[in-house]
């Protein structure tokens, strides 16, 4: 294989690590779709070679309990500025923060619904507006 | 499979996964990748070699996420169990494009029952009644509000059936082709729907 198939290779593999969100890639690729960015001008930001910058897609992601020497351990592998790409994973998870929030507020919202909403009576009881219905029967 | 001198290597950067170390899934990646995809590759010649590099890579990356799922212990290399889930990954990968070929054949075949009435290829006799299917088939191209699913339906009704010309129309060529024809697949049942529902609606 030569060195333009191992590229290709290294591309297609970071590619695939966009979806796997243990990855870096998973993180670097929600920043640059949330602000509209080229794998290019992300690369760019963090001042890494196009070929790193692929290379850093396959690197786990930053542990919550360790966050700052991951971060500074995936920085110093490429040269990097470690505060640059502690604030992308800062900023993703963020963002995912705040789509969790939202999720969370659908089934409180429901609860309140279901509060509001008559209870069924059980059957045999007679409870509720057929006791007090006083229309004529038909 | 690896010589001495790599299955060290591969042990050395499993043993350091385990640690924790966020770059060594980089640096197996790097070491194995190239010749998994080479030595998978001839075990399925006559496979997209983007499905190999598909399987390959979610093998790497799926174990580098979870090396407990590599037990040292039991003596089989650890670029041998890359390759067999990797291998595996490929078969299922297969498995499913099969059935999804076999799906989207029928629905092919049902679709084409369903609209041949409306191409004038189909030889009709009657020139006027050709003129109204036309009108019939701009008219559901009218329903059609998003310019991509109109250039796909367009397509369809020349009778295109490759995946990578519906992807070409609908700018995901740079996807994997796996997802292209998901996404081709997702875009052609949409397309359906609305124009059963158009058909559906009219009085």
């Amino acid at each position: 294989m030569n060195a333009q198939n191992k590229s290709g290779l290294l591309a297609r593999a970071a590619n695939r690590a966009r979806v796997h969100h243990e990855y870096l890639g998973w993180f670097l690729g929600r920043y640059a779709e949330a602000e509209e960015q080229t794998d290019q001008d992300l690369a760019d930001y963090l001042g890494a070679s196009m070929s790193d910058f692929y290379r850093l897609f396959l690197c786990l992601r930053p542990r919550r309990g360790s966050f700052s020497s991951d971060v500074q351990q995936i920085a110093n592998k490429f040269g990097l500025d470690a505060g640059d790409l502690a604030r992308v994973v800062r900023y993703v998870e963020a963002l995912e923060g705040m789509k969790d929030e939202r999720v969370v507020d659908i089934p409180g919202e429901a609860g309140l619904l279901m509060a509001a909403r008559a209870r069924k009576n059980k059957p045999g009881t007679s409870a509720g507006r057929k006791k007090h219905d006083n229309r004529p029967k038909s | 499979m690896a010589e001495t001198g790599d299955a060290q290597q591969l042990l050395v950067l499993h043993k350091r996964l385990l640690e924790g170390d966020r770059v060594a899934s980089e640096e197996l990646a790097g070491l194995v990748l190239e010749r998994l995809v080479s030595d998978l590759g001839r075990k399925f010649p006559h496979t997209d070699s983007h499905v190999i590099c598909d399987g390959v890579t979610d093998a790497v990356l799926d174990y580098c996420a979870r090396p407990v799922s590599f037990d040292s212990s039991r003596g089989v290399p650890l670029d041998r169990f890359l390759a067999k889930a990797a291998w595996r990954n490929i078969a299922n990968l297969l498995r499913s494009e099969r059935r999804r070929k076999a799906r989207e054949d029928k629905s092919v075949e049902y679709f084409e029952q369903k609209v041949v009435e409306l191409q004038p290829s189909a030889g009709n006799p009657l020139q006027n009644e050709a003129l109204a299917q036309q009108d019939q088939v701009a008219e559901l191209m009218q329903t059609l509000e998003n310019p991509v699913d109109k250039k796909v339906f367009e397509l369809r009704m020349l009778g295109e059936r490759r995946t990578e010309e519906f992807a070409r129309v609908m700018g995901i060529s740079h996807l994997p082709l796996v997802e292209q024809r998901s996404e081709v697949k997702r875009a052609k049942d949409r397309i359906e729907k609305l124009l059963k529902r158009h058909k559906a609606s009219r009085p």
